[in-house]
């Protein structure tokens, strides 16, 4: 039932405003495919041209091989959550639930079985005879959810689910809708801001910014091999150091004169100026005197599994640390310090940050 | 949401004893001064000074033997029935004269000193409670006490004795129970008509691009704003018997039906009142969430399924109350049903004809009635409080409807069914707008244009034109006064007290406007409470009919701004009452404001109180049409019509510029 979805040369403008000047994208069938950025992006802007709420004014997009651009949005058969859940609030929680398999004049007998099959999925069966404003969010959500997911559509779509729910319920609900995708086996495309969110939940992530993709891959992949300083950035956090590569001996050297050797090159010929992508965890803080960049420890904060260091490098600029903390004590502001590096986990940038020099990335989008 | 008690245990005792003083000393005080008062008005009404009144009065003085001379007053002059009127109140009176008259002014002084003491006590460390006891106060003596003196009325046969009579009258004889019939049967084919013509214009109003949309809601606003009678008025001048269209018509053979009666009825009021249906729902589209519609449609329910299935069963809770209110205005309509009904009496319209009838009317049939009326309309009122708070879905609107364009046939069908029905509703404005400018030749229509009637308005009546501006922006500044701080007390002060507040503010909502009107009358008629026929009687009615929009409003206003700000304000050393008129009323203003405007225009438009209690010299232009319409001088009537309608937009277009909004909720 599930279908791939592939997204060719889209554009989406609103009057002379261009939000999607011109996307191409592959959603592989039965998939947890989740579309993050920030807000603006475009990313809820290309769910609803999915959805069919929104217009498509230029390119195509296809379930397999069939063009769905001007198929109505009752039947395109997708089940679709919404931000706010949209769960009707003048029917009972059952009645929602077999509203679309109504609408699809299936037998009574059915759409019981169907209903109540759902109702245990979501593990709402106890509220089944109740209004909505009677539910919390949580449970609202796990309506939503059934409602979209019983008329066993070809496509799922999550509009920022989770983002009315507090955080722990975010948590759990996440684990749930994970879950039930895997057991429904749905090609699932999912929109969120929140990136801890987007990891947690999905097969593939599409990164995106201004309505163009910067990267599409794995979870893993992404959080390790950004194809951008953007995509580093808004992956978890990274600090960015100048510094200049050689590419043909190999080293990365630093504005205090510090080289290291570094052979994870791709495309550096030559020397040239470049942009090292550090992650808090990725320095290593070594005494006074190790060769390594040197920097004096401003301040630092003790949150259990982790201490955090605010660190002043030898040009003044500020990076962070963190440390796993450790039984002895937290090193005292003031001190000066020498960092190194985890070599197999940088990156480097060119200098405008577009385009990674690091060997291994993979981006599905740019491929 | 978050509530105080503002009576805190602890201080009850104190606010009590604050609170006993007060009306103590306010009773104290207004019977002292009666005394003097009464002493004033008899003095003024006859040759005796107030000083051998005094002495009349504290038995110093056996009772003065009145000839005809003693009388100079105006009512009472040369005749027989005043003359004995005024020896009866006398000797009502005397008894209490005799104990009062002496202590007038220890009485004064104590009373003062007792209010005095009172507010002291009461603002020491609060304000508020203060205005609870003024706001009580205020409704008991020109609300409650007017009403019960109606009811009192009502229940007294024509000896002046407690019984059923009056009852058993309006029962028994159909003139007057098909009035109550007629005013039911007009009002719920009104209330359907309305729903009929408005619901499926604001569904396709909020959910295709019309067109002009902007001004067609401008045009709806002012239709549902004007004068009610303005519409009878035209379609009389359109379809009566004199009409143009009809004599038109006639000239081709075509005989039009006639317009009079229960007819002409319902098609005025439906077109005027449907603005207000398609208000409430354009107002229920604009919060409901779009998601709700995109969920029914990605679910495969879409088109008129999905009006049905969806759209309407949330819609409908906002549609009955809708339809409600525009079956009280309707019920409560006077203007509409004495131009255009003719035979077909209706409530409002018996209250008034049996109240002022020179012949074989009853004050007590007024007053039976107008129970009557009252009770039917506090049950519909109840009813709808009912049914608004049974289904409220509060869905947040992330993504509100949105207008699409849409195509073809359908198009065009929805672009005409907007352009005809809005049509039809601005027809009266603009006919009376077109007409204001004809020439004229005595009280007929000449050919050609000219500014005559204009001319003849500020020469004629001005001074009902400045009346109507004066007493109307004085009540508005009271209505904002009074209405911010009940506000205040309902949203931020909830108890017990302010409960009973915000009922009393509210009931006047139920009243249909001759009825509030009549029962001032009855109640502010004679002396010592000698009110009516003042400008003082006008402002208050303006006041207790517009006060529950205004306190709604702002109600609504306050609840959105966060008790937080106000906690922060005295945090930082502010008094309750500083926190106020500094913090707290700066952030309500534009919404008050906004509020206030509407119902400035409610109030300019108002006929059916004005009718009630105007005297000449309060004349407002609504009366001064209405008796220009009456006189047959349509030029007047036109050109003074025409300037209540530019009132009316240029104060829409204030609101629109100071609240920010782009419609109006009710």
């Amino acid at each position: 039932m599930s279908v791939g979805i592939h997204f060719d040369h889209v554009v989406k403008k609103y009057g002379n405003n261009t939000i999607i000047p011109d996307l191409s994208l592959d959603v592989k069938e039965g998939e947890f495919f989740t579309l993050l950025g920030p807000s603006g992006c475009g990313k809820t802007t290309l769910l609803r041209m999915v959805a069919g709420f929104n217009t498509i004014e230029g390119g195509t997009i296809s379930f397999d091989s069939q063009v769905i651009n001007d198929i109505a949005p009752a039947k395109r058969n997708i089940g679709m959550v919404f931000q706010n859940y949209a769960v009707f609030p003048h029917m009972t929680v059952r009645q929602n639930v077999e509203f679309g398999l109504k609408n699809r004049k299936l037998p009574k007998d059915e759409i019981n079985a169907r209903v109540n099959e759902i109702l245990e999925t979501v593990k709402i069966t106890e509220y089944a005879s109740r209004l909505p404003e009677r539910l919390s969010g949580g449970q609202q959500q796990r309506v939503a959810l059934a409602r979209a997911i019983v008329i066993r559509p070809n496509l799922l779509l999550m509009d920022e689910p989770l983002s009315n729910l507090d955080a722990k319920l975010r948590i759990e609900m996440r684990n749930a809708i994970k879950q039930i995708q895997n057991d429904v086996g749905i090609t699932t495309i999912y929109v969120t801001h929140d990136q801890e969110e987007a990891m947690a939940v999905s097969d593939r992530i599409a990164v995106m910014n201004y309505g163009v993709i910067q990267h599409v891959s794995t979870p893993k992949s992404i959080y390790q091999r950004p194809s951008n300083l953007f995509v580093a950035n808004f992956i978890g956090h990274s600090n960015t150091i100048g510094a200049t590569a050689d590419g043909t001996a190999g080293t990365l050297t630093f504005g205090n004169g510090y080289t290291m050797e570094y052979d994870n090159f791709e495309g550096v010929e030559g020397t040239r100026e470049v942009k090292v992508s550090v992650r808090p965890e990725e320095f290593i803080i070594q005494e006074q005197g190790t060769p390594g960049v040197t920097a004096t420890v401003k301040s630092s904060i003790f949150l259990g599994l982790m201490t955090t260091y605010f660190v002043e490098l030898f040009n003044g600029e500020t990076v962070e640390i963190t440390e796993k903390s450790s039984i002895s004590n937290i090193i005292p502001n003031g001190t000066e310090i020498s960092l190194g590096f985890e070599k197999e986990k940088i990156n480097v940038y060119t200098t405008d940050g577009e385009k990674s020099l690091t060997k291994g990335v993979i981006d599905d989008a740019h491929a | 949401m978050r509530t105080r008690n503002a009576i805190r245990p602890r201080k009850t005792g104190i606010m009590l004893v604050g609170i006993l003083l007060l009306v103590l000393g306010i009773v104290m005080a207004a019977c002292g001064l009666m005394g003097k008062s009464q002493a004033d008005y008899y003095a003024r009404k006859t040759n005796l000074s107030a000083g051998e009144w005094i002495d009349y009065a504290t038995g110093k003085t056996p009772a003065p033997e009145l000839t005809e001379e003693d009388y100079r007053g105006r009512n009472l002059n040369a005749s027989g029935r005043a003359k004995n009127t005024v020896l009866e109140q006398l000797q009502k009176v005397t008894g209490f004269d005799k104990t009062v008259m002496p202590l007038r002014y220890v009485l004064m002084i104590i009373g003062v000193l007792a209010v005095l003491g009172g507010a002291f006590l009461l603002i020491s460390h609060d304000v508020w409670p203060m205005v609870t006891v003024l706001a009580i106060i205020f409704y008991l003596v020109f609300l409650i006490y007017p009403l019960y003196m109606l009811l009192r009325q009502a229940l007294l046969n024509s000896e002046g004795q407690l019984s059923f009579e009056m009852y058993e009258k309006i029962f028994s004889k159909a003139y007057y129970s098909n009035a109550i019939w007629h005013s039911l049967l007009i009002s719920a084919v009104v209330t359907l008509v309305s729903v009929l013509i408005a619901t499926p214009m604001a569904y396709i109003m909020s959910t295709m691009k019309i067109r002009g949309a902007g001004v067609l809601q401008i045009l709806i606003l002012v239709s549902s704003m004007s004068a009610p009678f303005i519409g009878a008025y035209a379609w009389i001048q359109l379809c009566g018997r004199n009409g143009v269209v009809t004599n038109l018509l006639s000239q081709i053979g075509i005989q039009l039906g006639d317009i009079y009666g229960f007819k002409g009825c319902v098609i005025v009021m439906s077109f005027q009142l449907y603005s207000l249906v398609f208000m409430f729902i354009s107002g229920a589209f604009k919060s409901m969430d779009n998601s709700l519609i995109e969920a029914s449609e990605s679910l495969g329910c879409a088109g008129i399924r999905k009006v049905f299935k969806v759209v309407l069963p949330l819609m409908l809770p906002t549609l009955l109350a809708g339809a409600l209110l525009v079956f009280m205005r309707a019920f409560a309509d006077y203007g509409t049903p004495m131009l255009i009904g003719e035979n077909y009496i209706t409530l409002p319209v018996l209250v008034y004809k049996e109240f002022f009838s020179e012949l074989g009317g009853s004050e007590n049939l007024a007053a039976a009635i107008s129970i009557i009326a009252i009770i039917i309309t506090t049950g519909v009122f109840l009813l709808q409080k009912y049914i608004a708070n049974r289904k409220v879905f509060s869905i947040s609107a992330l993504h509100p409807v949105e207008a699409h364009k849409a195509k073809g046939v359908r198009n065009v069908l929805a672009h005409l069914y907007c352009y005809i029905m809005v049509g039809i509703a601005i027809m009266p404005q603009c006919l009376v707008i077109f007409n204001s400018f004809r020439n004229t030749n005595g009280r007929m229509f000449a050919p050609g244009f000219s500014l005559k009637s204009y001319a003849e308005a500020f020469n004629t009546v001005s001074n009902s034109i400045w009346m109507t501006y004066l007493m109307s922006t004085i009540s508005i500044v009271v209505i904002v006064v009074i209405a911010c701080m009940i506000a205040y007390l309902v949203v931020r002060r909830r108890n017990v007290f302010n409960a009973t507040v915000d009922v009393m503010s509210m009931f006047p909502e139920t009243v249909a406007g001759s009825i509030l009107g009549i029962a001032l009358l009855t109640a502010f008629n004679k002396r010592p409470l000698l009110l009516a026929g003042g400008m003082f009687i006008m402002i208050l009615s303006y006041t207790i009919r517009r006060l529950p929009y205004t306190i709604r409003s702002s109600a609504a206003i306050l609840r959105n701004i966060s008790p937080s700000i106000e906690e922060a304000a005295v945090s930082l050393g502010t008094g309750p009452a500083k926190t106020f008129f500094r913090v707290t009323t700066p952030m309500m203003m534009p919404g008050v404001i906004s509020g206030a405007i509407l119902s400035w225009i409610m109030i300019i438009t108002e006929l059916s109180t004005s009718i009630i209690l105007y005297n000449p010299s309060t004349k407002t232009m609504t009366l001064e049409i209405y008796s220009q319409v009456i006189r047959g001088n349509d030029g007047v009537a036109s050109a003074i019509s025409a300037i209540l309608t530019f009132s009316t937009i240029i104060a829409l277009a204030l609101f629109f510029r100071i609240s920010g909004k782009k419609e109006i909720t009710m």
